[in-house]
């Protein structure tokens, strides 16, 4: 099996853009910054400025151990030493002209490259080299998902035991039902649509498991051929087609992966996005302020539609609270783990004495349901606008379009005077009470199914500190994740930065749910 | 009340809220909020930074409207626009300002002929009649929803069917539009030759007339009274669309009139009462208040 270590590399000779392309992937605490000998101590200094305070490290044995192999790569010298140095590593990548292939090269390996002298020596690379000078937000990307994807199958590897039984045991059910399928003939309908439906919903998953299997068995023969060969040309070959059988057997993996941990039903869901400034005053609502133009930002960055239900500003220009839909792909996908208490700690434009105040603000993200979703009787509701008194009509000429929906079973409300249209004001009202009493329905669902899940979404997440922002530390801590994020103005802007953190609360989520899954599993063997 | 400095939107917003709070002006700080709102390019005021500075030129503009407000001009005529769902259309007094229960009726239209035109799926050009056009908002939120319709729009003001041309223009459905400025009180030849209409619609003036005087001085001192006077009973012109509507209308055709929530208790007894009537009595409506407000009727035979 592919062994993965959590750290990637970087090599770098002395360019700035190395420190910015660590920057971008952001993946700070599993990498490791090597530099020239002679540069390295300033390099490394000014990075603990710039960037990672508290992630470059002190001078243990490996650190040292680099800098002297790295003395050694910039005099033309490859030794072996540094070959054992890189081996735990899965993700290399350069910003360098190009890096000895010999010392990178290993079939478990992707190493990604910046500069113009890859061109040529392509073929020697591992994968999927691009050359592209600097650090451009393309190739930033693509050594993310490799880091995310070696992630991933670094987890699969804990459970493997377990994962190899549960495999197998929905290639049995998978088996029992074809051949149930194939006998069965006048049994009630209702439960043929089982079957079927389970049928559907195993056959992808099987065909992957089956087709890891072969490459299993494939990498074995070639093993056995390597070993038993004593002609060195069959022996590079057979290599060079094993190396091919692992980069497919990763890619595998990654998407039986993606299999077994389905997508939530409501993912796909446009979302209404509330935001209420909590603990701190004024403070509290600049803060709001700021996260509402981050969430913004981002929403139009991934094209999505972004409309301001409403916004109750203060005095000073923050917001006491605010309220937005967006729609658009994927939308609560990667809005959900947004719900939740966020923390600021600053020094308050409007502290004089310099002290650090601590803030909050909540964030609640509702799923818009679809109109099957959620139905509701004309009769269960009650409209209040400011037409209520009097005769209404041609009588009285009114200008306050505000609209207030309540739904009387269940005494939820939603208010609504985005615009000067009052029947437009009712039917974003609506929508957003639709929204309510979905979550509210999600949430029940949610209960029933009693998980353990770290990463929790809906109204138990609504009341829980997820995420704290140190400006003076310039450190963003997501309290579900384990690694710190930096550079809280970039990551205020709602672009990668921001991204980054919300693909790895997704990545965390699905790993979390593969485990529930297996251990769902292994329990029901006991 | 001149100023001659920068303000803030804020201070702006507090000093004329007091006044028109003052001089008892109804909706005094949602006025105030719309006319800045107004001002800054903007329509509501959550769009506008309340921090943000107001230059002179827009201070003196905001002061003109804010007295305007004083006299009871209604705020739709201040601004010379307001939004009729999803449009945003010109305003301009004398001519009636569409109520949010109109937008209810152009809704309601809207859907029941969507519908039909899913079930008939006919796709020949359909025409409409809109009796008393005003702002020609009906007409022309119903055209640019139907891309199928041609509609005529009547009224008896000229003012009104001026407008309604510019409202056309602004969302360019004027190709579809013919208006005709016309009393339908007296006999209307031009009507009968633009005939048959397969959807009549009509907002018609609805209030009895001892009441109109004692409205709110917005509608009684701005608005065009014959937009708002309907007659002893307020059906003057509801018997007379009735009566159109019989010749006008196609067989199956419908015809729906937003009314007084005391009409359509009215309306059936005088078609009860009339037995050779072609119309059928189909539905009430009732608006987000529950009340009583749009009488649908179907042309049954010729």
């Amino acid at each position: 099996m592919v062994t993965f270590s959590w750290s990637s590399l970087k090599l770098m000779r002395s360019s700035w853009s190395s420190l910015k392309l660590l920057k971008e992937i952001g993946y700070t605490r599993r990498s490791f910054c090597i530099g020239h000998a002679e540069k390295n101590d300033r390099l490394i200094s000014s990075c603990k400025k710039a960037y990672f305070s508290d992630t470059i490290h002190k001078k243990t044995s490996d650190d040292s151990c680099a800098r002297r192999q790295i003395k050694k790569l910039a005099i033309g010298k490859i030794t072996t030493d540094l070959k054992k140095f890189l081996q735990p590593f899965s993700v290399l990548a350069s910003v360098t002209n190009g890096v000895k292939t010999s010392i990178v090269r290993s079939p478990e390996r992707c190493v990604y490259g910046t500069g113009f002298p890859f061109r040529g020596v392509e073929s020697l690379f591992v994968n999927r080299i691009r050359c592209q000078r600097g650090v451009e937000p393309l190739f930033v990307n693509r050594i993310r998902c490799q880091i995310r994807r070696a992630y991933s199958t670094l987890t699969l590897s804990i459970e493997r035991d377990i994962l190899d039984d549960y495999l197998s045991f929905l290639v049995c059910e998978y088996d029992t039902l074809s051949s149930s399928l194939v006998g069965e003939h006048g049994e009630g309908w209702s439960k043929s649509r089982e079957i079927t439906d389970r049928f559907r919903q195993l056959t992808p998953i099987v065909t992957m498991v089956r087709a890891l299997s072969e490459q299993k068995e494939l990498i074995q023969d070639l093993d056995s051929l390597i070993a038993g060969s004593d002609e060195s040309e069959m022996k590079s070959m057979a290599e060079l087609e094993k190396k091919e059988c692992l980069d497919k057997m990763a890619e595998l993996e990654e998407e039986l992966f993606e299999l077994l941990v389905p997508d939530d039903r409501v993912d796909k869901n446009d979302i209404v996005l509330e935001m209420t400034a909590g603990v701190g005053g004024q403070e509290a609502m600049l803060f709001t302020s700021e996260m509402f133009d981050m969430y913004q930002n981002y929403a139009q960055s991934r094209g999505w539609d972004f409309s301001v239900i409403s916004l109750d500003h203060s005095d000073l220009g923050g917001l006491r609270f605010a309220s937005a839909s967006i729609s658009g792909v994927d939308v609560y996908k990667v809005f959900k783990f947004e719900g939740g208490v966020h923390r600021v700690q600053r020094v308050p434009k409007t502290e004089r004495s310099g002290r650090v105040h601590t803030s909050t603000m909540s964030v609640a993200i509702l799923p818009q349901p679809t109109e099957i979703d959620i139905s509701l009787n004309p009769k269960d509701l009650q409209i209040e606008t400011c037409r209520a008194s009097g005769k209404g009509g041609q009588h009285v000429n009114t200008t306050d379009s505000a609209v207030r929906v309540v739904h009387l079973p269940t005494g939820t409300f939603a208010e609504c005077q985005t615009g000067r249209s009052q029947i437009k004001n009712k039917e974003i009202a609506l929508n957003v009470l639709r929204s309510r009493l979905y979550t509210k329905e999600l949430e029940k669902q949610m209960s029933q199914t009693a998980s353990q899940r770290k990463l929790q979404v809906g109204s138990k997440g609504r009341s829980e500190k997820i995420r704290t922002y140190n400006y003076n530390q310039d450190r963003i801590t997501d309290h579900r994740l384990s690694n710190n994020f930096y550079n809280i103005p970039q990551f205020m802007l709602g672009g990668m930065e921001f991204d980054t953190m919300i693909q790895e609360l997704l990545q965390t989520d699905k790993v979390e749910m593969l485990k529930q899954i297996l251990e769902d599993f292994r329990n029901s063997k006991k | 009340m001149s100023s001659c400095c920068s303000a803030s939107v804020e201070k702006v917003l507090r000093k004329w809220t007091k006044i028109l709070t003052a001089a008892d002006i109804p909706e005094a700080k949602q006025s105030v909020e719309l006319i800045i709102s107004h001002v800054l390019g903007h329509k509501m005021i959550h769009e506008v930074s309340v921090s943000r500075m107001l230059n002179v030129t827009e201070l003196t503009r905001v002061d003109n409207l804010c007295e305007q407000r004083l006299t009871r001009v209604p705020v739709q005529y201040i601004l010379g626009e307001w939004d009729f769902i999803d449009l945003t259309l010109k305003m301009r007094s004398p001519v009636f300002i569409p109520r949010p229960e109109t937008e209810n009726l152009a809704e309601i239209i809207h859907s029941h002929l969507r519908e039909l035109e899913f079930a008939t799926s006919v796709n020949q050009p359909r025409r409409m009649l809109e009796i008393g056009c005003g702002s020609g908002a009906l007409s022309v939120y119903l055209l640019s929803k139907l891309r199928e319709f041609h509609a005529v729009a009547v009224d008896v003001s000229a003012e009104a069917c001026q407008l309604t041309r510019d409202n056309a223009d602004l969302l360019e459905v004027d190709d579809r539009l013919t208006v005709l400025n016309e009393d339908i009180m007296s006999d209307s030849p031009s009507l009968e030759e633009l005939s048959p209409f397969d959807v009549l619609v009509s907002n018609p003036p609805y209030i009895p007339c001892d009441e109109v005087g004692e409205l709110e001085p917005e509608v009684t001192r701005h608005e065009d009274h014959r937009a708002l006077d309907g007659g002893v009973d307020g059906l003057d012109t509801v018997r007379r669309i009735l009566h159109m509507a019989s010749s006008l209308v196609t067989v199956g055709g419908s015809i729906w009139l937003e009314v007084d929530s005391r009409h359509p208790v009215m309306i059936q007894e005088l078609l009860n009462k009339q037995t050779d009537t072609a119309l059928r009595y189909v539905k009430t409506w009732r608006d987000f208040e529950k009340r009583d407000r749009i009488c649908q009727l179907e042309k049954v035979h010729a």
